[in-house]
């Protein structure tokens, strides 16, 4: 069993993340909670896909924000997480921009937990880009992840998006970034989380995300953090009304500006 | 009882010449770089506590702020924890406080004990006679001739090269003080010339605590902590560290000053008077100091001379020939979690000040007035510590700073601290928790984060991003960066605590591009990496270690940087005590150079910068002559490998040995 552990870590030389340029800007913010146990949602498996196989019920996310307050640049997401009795799967669907330029991806999971000490699982995505006056472009990737329980309170994780393929045209000359990330969960108490990853965009400069997840009392909660790649700070305030979560969030960019965004969620009952 | 008392002193009060310092308080004096270090009070404070330890069944949150690694909200927790449970029966029972981990505890041992409340009355004849009188004598030389002894050249120091300090103080508990201190720099004469009275400087104090409405009464030499530092602000204070929760000033509006530092106090008077829940503390200070002064179009001084230095013809001309009368005071209101204070202080300088013409001096303070006005709070709400400071200068220009404190959980806490300062508002005497060295031009959000996952661990970050809206000195445009910190602290038991530390620090200034038409800022990166540990093997051989790298980059160019080293300290059950360090450091350069915090005599700060490459070693060495009569003894040398001359200007040596000899005697009766 031991060894077999290893193979994962063999591998992925480290771990991946979702780009930072392509997605939402505050994508850190959907996907913090993915090496927590306590605190998954249905965006969680977006920043490793296995989380979602931890995950019991099914449940649904709608995320919208608009990059930099420019309308040109709005950005919005789905997921939905889907349980059965052999693995759970998800989908997520994403569209960015607007009709003189857009992107849209769809991607399809799968996860399953392997015992109750790890996790893996695999997602395939479809990407299309248009640009008005220019025709269009798509490619196929996938991108995979596994998570580790090094005590009740810790989950490590490891992720790559994207290690080949995701080229575009028809010579295949541009090239959708491969990001390797390493992710450590810490539930620190009932109330508090706090997620750190290491993050290697190829060819950027590797950047820490870092973020805190608290659930104040009562129905509130709240969701801070930091990448450090672009200095950007981000945070968001939400509240649980029985099944559903409604997240207003904002993210601040040094150079271009705040990022409003909002995000609703629904876990159906156990 | 008082066996029980006599076992508790002699378990947890550890003899008053051991000088240490905890490793986040070495981490935040090596911090503060390239300041010159004369104010020794944090030192003073702990050794006192370390002879007289602290009862934490009546201490108060002003007797707790000296111990800075307790942040506001251990403290309240603890003083709010003895209000609903009565007094503490054992030091381990800290651990039921809200905030108090083990590591912690351990951390406080040297200087607290738990023992019985005696309300004694203080009467004031008693505060005079009770207490403990110190007299300390300090002396040390740099072995080699500098190029400034040289008498032949024309500017040369005129005094020896012989630095001295002769302290006399007296301290009953925290209730009154009082003392004497004459110090003279390396290069100052000594009974001759400007220094015609012995030493280059002296200060008297006087401070009394608790006489009745009287709150604290300084007459002398004092320090005046106003708010959060916006406006004045003159006692040690430590920027960005890896104690992450340690971004609030705390102290007391006024403490005495009994450091040989010759810029950063008040001489007059000022009282602290308390009437119900409002205090209110006027001050008043007539202080000579020393300027640049530059007499051509308009009689005026262009900068503040802090270093104290008065060793030539030149430096002496200078010598205390502007004076600053300053007045002003602070109301405080005090109630349950609630304080809130207004802050006045103006200055009026005999000359004008008037910065040099230069593009980033364009809203440098100017004129013979300052005046300066701010509104302070704090509130702590269930589990949050709020507070703030919005300072306010005679046009109304505006510097805002606001934090709190979050405790999360019992194994997380939060620090968040915003500060939007405007590039008009200027408070030369100010000191906040800011990334520039005065409160000014800058806006910024630090977030720091505790954990403590388990028992013996902590992991600690901070991210700080700032902008800097205007210009300079040495950045000719408005500019951003970033500082960011790792720490993981491991301690298994008592007598170890281990570190590894990740620290990088994004920061622009101007490219030195020759004959360039503009100087434009760019990018400078410092990545730091350290790991640090420290044991005592047996009662009385305790080991400690280094390694640090370094990484300095900017444009296309990296320095790289190494300091690693070893010291042993022997503490046998004797009259003496010793210590020695061995030290290996090779950097590309100054850019890379690293700092390094050395154990030195008592109340002495050794914190040098090192770079190029060489070796350093030193060796402390103190005797117990008598119950009374302690005398230290401290050879430090730095060897350089490859260099024929160490420093510049009128400090450079010949040769690539640098060694300093320093003897300290103190008489305790």
């Amino acid at each position: 069993m031991k060894t077999k552990l290893l193979v994962p870590f063999l591998l992925l030389p480290a771990c991946a993340l979702a780009q930072t340029s392509r997605l939402p800007v505050s994508l850190a913010y959907t996907k913090l909670t993915a090496c927590s146990g306590r605190f998954q949602d249905a965006f969680s498996f977006t920043g490793n896909q296995g989380a979602l196989a931890t995950t019991k019920q099914f449940a649904i996310g709608v995320y919208s924000e608009r990059r930099f307050m420019l309308k040109a640049l709005t950005a919005s997401s789905v997921a939905v997480v889907l349980p059965t009795a052999s693995g759970n799967f998800g989908f997520t669907g994403n569209y960015n921009g607007d009709q003189a330029y857009n992107e849209s991806s769809l991607g399809l999971a799968y996860a399953k937990a392997l015992g109750n000490k790890v996790a893996l699982g695999v997602q395939f995505n479809y990407i299309g880009i248009k640009a008005a006056g220019y025709g269009s472009a798509s490619t196929l990737n996938f991108d995979a992840g596994a998570l580790f329980r090094l005590s009740p309170q810790v989950v490590a994780g490891l992720h790559v998006y994207n290690p080949v393929g995701g080229r575009w045209g028809k010579e295949g000359l541009e090239k959708l970034p491969s990001v390797y990330s390493m992710g450590l969960g810490y539930d620190a108490s009932a109330q508090v989380f706090v997620g750190a990853e290491i993050e290697k965009v190829e060819d950027r400069a590797v950047g820490l995300n870092a973020g805190l997840h608290y659930q104040l009392a009562g129905k509130l909660i709240a969701r801070a953090g930091i990448q450090t790649a672009a200095s950007v700070y981000y945070l968001g305030f939400g509240i649980k009304l029985k099944r559903f979560r409604f997240d207003v969030t904002t993210s601040l960019h040094p150079y271009l500006g705040l990022t409003p965004g909002s995000m609703l969620l629904y876990t159906a009952q156990e | 009882m008082r066996v029980l008392f006599a076992i508790f002193l002699s378990i947890f009060a550890l003899p008053a010449f051991t000088q240490e310092v905890p490793a986040a308080t070495e981490q935040q004096l090596e911090n503060l770089g390239d300041e010159n270090l004369d104010d020794d009070a944090l030192l003073q404070q702990l050794a006192f506590y370390q002879k007289a330890p602290l009862n934490l069944n009546t201490a108060m949150a002003e007797d707790l702020y000296p111990l800075r690694f307790l942040t506001e909200l251990q403290i309240q927790n603890l003083l709010r924890y003895r209000q609903l449970f009565g007094k503490l029966l054992s030091i381990y029972e800290l651990q039921a406080v809200p905030g108090f981990d083990l590591l912690t505890i351990w951390r406080l041992l040297p200087y607290v004990f738990v023992g019985e409340v005696q309300t004694v009355k203080e009467t004031f004849s008693s505060r005079l006679r009770n207490g403990s009188r110190t007299a300390l004598f300090r002396i040390s030389r740099v072995l080699e001739k500098s190029k400034g002894y040289d008498t032949s050249l024309k500017t040369h120091y005129l005094g020896s090269p012989d630095r001295m300090l002769l302290r006399y103080t007296y301290q009953y508990k925290n209730l009154l003080y009082y003392g004497v201190t004459g110090e003279k720099d390396a290069g100052e004469p000594f009974f001759k010339g400007a220094q015609r009275w012995g030493f280059d400087f002296y200060s008297f104090h006087f401070f009394a605590r608790n006489l009745g409405k009287i709150k604290a009464l300084a007459l002398g030499d004092y320090t005046l902590n106003l708010g959060q530092g916006l406006t004045q602000w003159q006692a040690l204070a430590f920027g960005k560290s890896a104690d992450a929760m340690a971004m609030k000033r705390q102290a007391p509006v006024i403490l005495p000053y009994r450091s040989a530092g010759e810029f950063f106090f008040n001489r007059g008077t000022a009282v602290t008077l308390q009437f119900g829940r409002w205090q209110v503390t006027p001050f008043i200070s007539y202080k000579k100091f020393s300027g640049n002064i530059a007499a051509d179009t308009l009689e005026r001084f262009t900068s503040f001379a802090t270093s104290g230095y008065y060793r030539t013809r030149l430096e002496m001309e200078d010598r205390n020939r502007l004076t600053d009368f300053s007045t002003g005071g602070n109301l405080s209101y005090l109630s349950g979690q609630i304080k809130m204070g207004l802050n006045a202080v103006n200055h009026r300088f005999s000359l004008p000040l008037q910065k040099q013409d230069e593009p980033y001096n364009r809203f440098a303070p100017t004129g013979k007035n300052l005046f300066l006005a701010s509104f302070d709070y704090s509130y702590t709400y269930k589990n949050v510590h709020f507070f703030g400071e919005l300072a306010y200068d005679r046009r109304l220009h505006r510097a805002f700073l606001q934090g709190a404190l979050v405790s999360l959980s019992p194994n997380a806490d939060l620090s968040v601290l915003y500060r939007n300062l405007s590039k008009e508002y200027q408070a030369p005497f100010g000191n906040a928790f800011t990334e520039s060295t005065l409160p000014s031009n800058e806006q910024g959000l630090y977030t720091g984060l505790q954990l403590r996952p388990a028992t013996g661990w902590q992991v600690v970050a901070y991210a700080d991003l700032y902008h800097f809206p205007f210009l300079k000195y040495r950045v000719s445009s408005p500019t951003r960066g970033c500082d960011y910190l790792i720490q993981v602290n491991y301690s298994p038991d008592k007598r170890t605590e281990m570190y590894l530390r990740y620290r990088t620090e994004t920061k622009p200034l101007n490219e030195a591009i020759p004959g360039a038409a503009i100087q434009f800022p760019v990018d400078q990166e410092r990545k730091n990496l350290r790991l640090q540990f420290a044991t005592q093997l047996t009662p009385t051989v305790s080991v400690r270690g280094r390694t640090e790298l370094t990484w300095f980059a900017k444009s296309s160019s990296l320095e790289e940087g190494f300091l690693a080293y070893a010291e042993a300290a022997l503490d046998p059950p004797l009259k003496w005590k010793g210590s020695c360090r061995l030290q290996y450091f090779e950097t590309g350069g100054y850019d890379s150079r690293i700092y390094a915090y050395e154990s030195d005599v008592l109340y002495g700060f050794s914190i040098p910068a090192f770079f190029d490459k060489g070796f350093r070693y030193y060796v402390n060495f103190s005797y117990n002559i008598s119950k009374r009569l302690t005398c230290w003894l401290r050879f430090a040398q730095t060897v350089y490998q490859k260099k024929a001359t160490i420093g510049s200007g009128l400090d450079e040596i010949n040769g690539p040995r640098k060694s300093e000899l320093k003897w300290q005697v103190r008489y305790q009766f």
